[in-house]
């Protein structure tokens, strides 16, 4: 078996089909000089023997992991769990089509107590050792050891509630330090913790290479028609470190408004963070414009990353970004999911600015109903109890359900439902297909789950911060009016607004835009092939 | 017989290094908080330079919380030193950086205290002495962390802590500088007395800070040597 390495130098471009759509944009944009950290790659061929346990794939995937840790020892000049200067890892998984958190990915790899301890060498600052030291913990136990991630999390919430701060982001390096303990002795109450770094590491690839037969892949791979894809590939990567400090962050852009279609960039970020905390849409993030007040340089290095990548890759980009010390690293690129809507427009406006032609347009919008393409509005609705933010544009009525079992089953009796949850998650992945709206109390419009309800078409809004929950009670609050499961709800997931009731649909075809496309089709083969500008 | 001695020896200095290592790592944990503190005045000297809101009462609070459990910390190291008659150069270390920490939170009490409608050029000079002691506060974790390695031997880790004892002297010296680019501002300028007094004692509390970090530095160049000579 060969790895792939990318960064430091190496130029090569892959195909997907061999080391997944993720590593071969990793790869291509390290080939254009964009800032990648160094990554190597274990292909998508060891993925059904590993799944299969099979002993020679652990033996290939030992080696290939030897391999390409020495890699990245010489890219960076760091050692692998060194207690002086520690290199970290983060494993991730990549099938040749984007299946967005829908398999594993564990972060912090390497993160021994000794190489914690490294890290506070390296940095002198206790809180990011420490907290990288519980991230590791966090996503090691529950990924690779199968641990509830519910456990870490009432952890994490008694340790807020003892030290009487808001959040995580609020606990000073002594608690973190607890926390740390904490999550360490959560661990060894079930499972031996492995201290050393390589067998982290091969635990980790063998574990997300397993995720390809989680539940929530196959669903997601079923709804999508994925059926045919082979397998997932491996890609370790470098950590950069985004909870470093305030002039470090993590965030998710979008070269254009996936919900939308506007020609505007949409940014998210988290400053003192990890990608995990943007993408896990169980936080707030900041804008474009508080990441241009902070650090405005990095703010106009990733609006011209994002124009780069869309033109080098011809279609509206979805990247994964972190910030280290103010200096930006793009993790990773992939084609934007969007709503039909926003596919509509970005095909126009594509051929408009001469990046397609108008038979790639036509082509790019094969999978839309066109026919059935309408811009709703909602009328009769009253005044909106609760305003969020709108991450999948469209409108839906529907009856709240509580949890994705809830919506499957209302659905299942012919009721429409609008699925109401505390975060936007991957793992209501079944709710969200059964669901004609979603409605979140926290996360962001670059969330993975949001960025899977643009793929199904559905009104999303997250961040409804008026909205509470009580899942014991089954019960929750609309800015303080009580409702229960079954309750009529109406969502405007572009305006980011919910009322109360049964709101009357109004709908309007965008006769415009879908008469460019009938004068794009009538056009003769030639004529359409030609790129306007 | 001697083979038995040299053994109990043996056991004695491994006991005494572990000792020594888990009163070093409570130094660490201070150090940690100081630059908590050192990081969030810095924060909100970013902010208010950016003229964008911040909350100095929310702010003050938590350095409060942050200097008692410091407080708490120190009390427990004092009692762990007794308890195993440790080095006394790592008490000296403890009641150290523990004032540094009483002077960065009464600095973060002053920044609260200051006028919501400053003139941001009055700030400027602050970001250096800021900078100075968060830079500070992590080569005291630094020199620390690797003088904990310095029993096993290693050159890299005395080298490492000493150069760290260099950096903390360092920034004391640019604090200072600072602190005098602030004197001179305020008292060649036109500032109302709410602004000049707030800005002037913020930065003598940083300042004071980096003193007692610099002071620090001192002792665990010496605690090091201590060690090589071993």
């Amino acid at each position: 078996m060969q790895i792939v390495c990318i960064g430091d130098g190496v130029a090569q471009r892959h195909s997907p089909e061999d080391v997944g759509s993720k590593a071969a944009n990793l790869a291509h944009m390290a080939a254009i000089g964009l800032p990648v950290p160094p990554a190597f790659v274990l292909p998508v061929a060891l993925c059904d023997a590993i799944v299969q346990r099979d002993p020679r794939a652990r033996e290939h995937l030992a080696e290939g992991v030897m391999e390409g840790i020495s890699f990245l020892e010489k890219a960076t000049g760091r050692l692998f769990g060194d207690r002086r200067r520690p290199l970290l890892v983060s494993v991730r998984s990549g099938a040749a089509r984007s299946m967005p958190g829908m398999l594993d990915t564990v972060l912090n790899v390497g993160c021994t107590p000794a190489a914690a301890r490294g890290l506070l060498r390296m940095t002198g600052h206790q809180r990011f050792a420490c907290d990288c030291r519980r991230r590791f913990l966090e996503s090691f136990g529950s990924v690779v050891l199968g641990l509830d991630p519910a456990q870490f999390v009432r952890r994490l919430d008694g340790m807020v509630a003892a030290e009487g701060v808001e959040n995580a982001q609020a606990l000073d390096s002594e608690a973190l330090e607890r926390l740390a303990l904490a999550y360490q002795e959560e661990i060894e109450d079930h499972h031996l913790l492995a201290d050393d770094p390589m067998e982290q590491l091969r635990a980790a690839a063998e574990a997300v290479y397993r995720s390809w037969g989680s539940d929530r892949a196959t669903t997601y791979r079923k709804v999508e028609h994925l059926e045919d894809l082979r397998g997932t590939a491996v890609t370790v990567q470098a950590m950069v470190f985004g909870n470093s400090g305030q002039s470090s962050g993590a965030g998710v852009a979008f070269s254009r408004d996936p919900s939308t279609g506007a020609a505007e960039p949409v940014i998210d970020v988290l400053f003192d963070s990890q990608g995990e905390d943007v993408v896990s849409g169980r936080r707030n993030p900041d804008t474009e414009q508080v990441l241009a007040r902070r650090l405005p340089e990095v703010a106009a290095q990733l609006r011209a990353a994002l124009m780069r990548l869309e033109y080098e890759f011809g279609d509206v980009q979805d990247i994964e970004f972190t910030i280290e010390d103010g200096k930006l690293w793009i993790l990773q690129t992939r084609t934007a999911k969007r709503t039909p809507q926003a596919a509509l427009r970005f095909a126009i406006d594509f051929v408009k600015e001469g990046l397609i032609a108008p038979k790639e347009a036509l082509r790019r919008l094969d999978g839309v109903n066109l026919d059935r393409l309408v811009s709703q509005r909602l009328a009769d609705t009253g005044v909106a109890l609760v305003h969020g933010i709108g991450a999948s544009a469209g409108v839906a009525v529907g009856r709240a359900a509580f949890d994705s079992a809830n919506a499957t089953r209302l659905a299942a009796s012919g009721e429409p439902v609008i699925l109401i949850r505390p975060d936007t998650s991957t793992a209501d992945v079944a709710g969200f297909a059964a669901s004609e709206g979603i409605v979140t109390v926290v996360g962001a419009r670059t969330a993975h789950a949001a960025l899977v309800a643009r793929q199904m078409g559905k009104p999303c809004i997250v961040g409804c911060s008026e909205l509470s929950i009580d899942l014991a009670r089954r019960s929750a609050q609309l800015s303080r009016m009580p409702i229960k499961e079954g309750d009529w709800l109406s969502i405007d997931g572009e305006a980011g607004t919910v009322y109360l009731g049964r709101g009357k649909i109004i709908e309007q075809r965008p006769e415009t835009e879908l008469a460019q496309i009938a004068r794009w089709r009538a056009q003769p083969p030639e004529a359409a092939r030609v790129r306007s500008a | 017989m001697r083979l038995a001695r040299d053994q109990i020896e043996a056991d004695l200095v491994r006991h005494l290094q572990r000792v020594e290592r888990m009163l070093l790592a409570i130094v660490i944990r201070q150090a940690g908080l100081a630059r908590e503190l050192a990081a969030g005045i810095a924060q909100f000297v970013g902010e208010r330079r950016a003229g964008r809101p911040f909350d100095c009462a929310a702010f003050a609070r938590r350095a409060r919380q942050i200097e008692e459990k410091a407080d708490r910390i120190a009390i427990d190291a004092r009692a762990q030193i007794a308890r195993f008659e440790a080095d006394a150069r790592i008490e000296h270390l403890v009641n150290l950086i523990e004032d540094a920490i009483d002077e960065l939170e009464q600095a973060a009490f002053v920044a609260s205290l200051v006028p919501a409608e400053i003139a941001p050029t009055l700030l400027d000079p602050l970001v250096e002495l800021c900078e100075a002691a968060v830079h500070g506060a992590e080569a005291a974790a630094i020199g620390v962390a690797a003088a904990a390695e310095v029993p096993e031997g290693h050159r890299v880790d005395s080298e490492d802590a000493l150069a760290a004892v260099g950096r903390l002297i360092d920034a004391e010296h640019k604090a200072d500088a600072a602190e005098r680019a602030v004197t001179a501002k305020i008292l060649s300028g036109d500032f109302d007395l709410k602004s000049a007094l707030s800005v002037l004692e913020l930065a003598r509390a940083l300042e004071r800070s980096t003193d007692r970090l610099a002071g620090f530095g001192h002792v665990l160049r010496a605690h090091v040597l201590a060690d090589l000579s071993a």
